[in-house]
């Protein structure tokens, strides 16, 4: 299996790596499986449908877009809904799109789940337990019930902790503080993600916002704004993944799984020693050493972005540049469509849908397909998925790739 | 100092009530692992660092630094909605634990990370408990 694509193309970091170590954990599925199918619902408000609805509507439309035969589904595996967590919800969502399967799952990294349940439905198609996944998460937290996204947890209700805006903001601090990242830097990646999410029809803010408008917004959680935080939208998206063998024949080009990755700060934010560097780095790293490929040759990335400091602290992580100039490196390029390295390009968490994740796998694959009309990334041929849970509690990370060698 | 939603109450356990306790008489008392001298915060029965299972109680001196904080100014709970704006910190005491609380007194605009902070023990006597807070230190009431 060939780590080095056509031409060589393979960072100086993966070179040594290969040479330091002879034998490279997962090198052997690199590019065995691929995601065929991508679908999603409506984003933002959207009354009227439940949770589950969201997963079937999300389910149907990835079904439909790459024409696989629904008997032949024999895994169904979802992150449960944020707002309403229930027991075997894979399997309620089996029988709901009358599937049988052999696998169900669900996993809790909270927005690192969408990444991890991949690697999963690859290590049991590997094990030979089943041949097609679908993977989906759907929710309606805005027009049933937010209360989970503002939950204390334990000791903190005391001293007003509620949710994640705050505890993301004592982050931030500490990055400005350490590196001079500013409001302005962060204020380009809430720019970039709304302009980018109202060149989307779909996306739960259509329009698009102005620096000044970014600083201007009303705080929340200082020295978060209101155009630092993601949105609570409703909606779901879902994606099927099988092998590279079978995707040849199904309807879309496949977008090949190249690297993936995890990594568990894991603690209570307020016990970790470093908030400087997330879980990034680890499975950045590992994904990065699956794939065979390093940042250079990442035509995009789809960085989570719940909050503006978190796709910085990311790009630090992903080795873009050193750890502390996310910031400037931001404010240099403006991380558009059209520039070096476009972020979240049908808008992310910011803009595109609150939703933990799942919108920027789906976008990753577009983008890799070409089909993405005046957001297309010209002649992207790999890009970099983030997932991320918590206050940077898990983390995980997928390279994706058009190429199949 | 609170409206009629009161304060939310700490979560009192078996394990964690010498530290509600001793807040109650103005110490912070925090766990000693026996046999790794790591210090525990919260109260656990088990030392996360070694699995072993006998901790003592130190009082902890009060010095410690702030890490972070951040000024919020949503309303997310009934009962902070008369204090808004408030601020929340990470402040970490010279023993070693890091903790959650509210900083008071001295302008937002003074604060800096590595600020030396003072304990501001917050009775709720209606309410029966007492919170840590802090202040910076030399920072009038």
């Amino acid at each position: 299996m060939p780590l080095l694509g056509p031409g060589g193309r393979c960072s100086a970091r993966a070179v040594g790596d290969l040479i330091r170590e002879s034998f490279v954990p997962g090198a052997a599925l690199r590019g065995k499986y691929a995601i065929v199918g991508v679908g999603e619902t409506r984003y933002g408000k959207v009354p009227g449908v439940s949770a589950l609805e969201h997963n079937v509507d999300a389910i149907a439309a990835a079904i439909a877009d790459c024409g696989i035969d629904k008997a032949e589904i024999d895994g169904v595996l979802t992150k449960a809904p944020t707002s309403n967590f229930q027991m075997l919800w894979s399997a309620t969502v089996a029988q709901a799109i009358g599937v049988v399967p052999r696998v169900t799952a669900t996993l809790d990294q909270a927005g690192a789940s969408n990444i991890g349940l991949i690697g999963y439905a690859i290590m049991c198609m590997e094990l030979g337990m089943c041949s097609a996944v679908v993977i989906s998460y759907g929710d309606n937290p805005a027009t049933a019930s937010r209360t989970a996204y503002a939950r204390p947890r334990g000791e903190h209700a005391p001293y007003g902790l509620f949710g994640v805006a705050a505890a993301y903001a004592m982050i931030a601090r500490s990055h400005m503080d350490a590196f001079g990242t500013s409001r302005e830097q962060m204020g380009t990646v809430a720019v970039a993600c709304r302009q980018h999410a109202s060149m989307n029809s779909n996306a739960h803010f259509q329009q698009a916002i102005t620096l000044d408008d970014y600083l201007n917004a009303r705080p929340v959680a200082e020295p978060f704004h209101l155009l630092d935080c993601c949105p609570v939208s409703d909606g779901g998206a879902a994606i099927v993944v099988t092998s590279a063998e079978r995707a040849r024949d199904l309807a879309r080009p496949p977008v090949y799984v190249l690297g993936l990755g995890q990594g568990s700060p894991a603690w209570d934010f307020e016990r970790r020693t470093d908030w400087l560097t997330s879980g990034a780095a680890v499975s950045g790293a590992m994904a990065y050493r699956m794939a065979g490929l390093g940042p250079s040759e990442m035509d995009f990335a789809q960085l989570y972005d719940c909050f503006s400091i978190v796709p910085i602290i990311t790009l630090e992580d992903y080795g873009f540049c050193a750890k502390g100039e996310g910031g400037a490196l931001v404010a240099s390029t403006g991380m558009q469509i059209g520039s070096k390295l476009p972020l979240n390009t049908s808008g992310g968490l910011l803009g595109e849908t609150g939703m933990p994740g799942m919108q920027l796998v789906v976008e990753g694959v577009r983008q890799l397909r070409g089909e993405c009309g005046e957001r297309q990334v010209a002649g992207a041929q790999s890009g970099i998925i983030s997932g991320q849970g918590g206050v940077m509690t898990t983390h995980a990370t997928m390279v994706l790739g058009n190429q199949a060698s | 100092m609170t409206n009629e939603h009161g304060n939310p109450a700490p979560e009192i356990t078996i394990v964690n009530a010498p530290y509600w306790e001793g807040l109650r008489e103005h110490r912070i008392d925090v766990q000693q692992c026996c046999h790794c001298q790591a210090v525990s915060f919260p109260p656990v029965r088990r030392c996360a660092a070694c699995l072993g299972t006998e901790l003592s109680w130190l009082s902890a001196s009060g010095s410690a630094t702030l890490v972070s904080w951040t000024v919020i100014h949503q309303g997310y709970h009934p009962a902070f909605a008369d204090r808004l704006p408030y601020i929340v910190a990470v402040v970490r005491l010279a023993e070693g634990a890091n903790l959650v609380a509210n900083v008071v007194h001295g302008p937002v605009e003074d604060l800096y990370v590595g600020m030396p902070m003072t304990p501001v023990f917050q009775d709720f006597a209606d309410l029966g408990f007492t919170l840590l807070w802090f202040a910076p230190t030399g920072a009038n009431s």
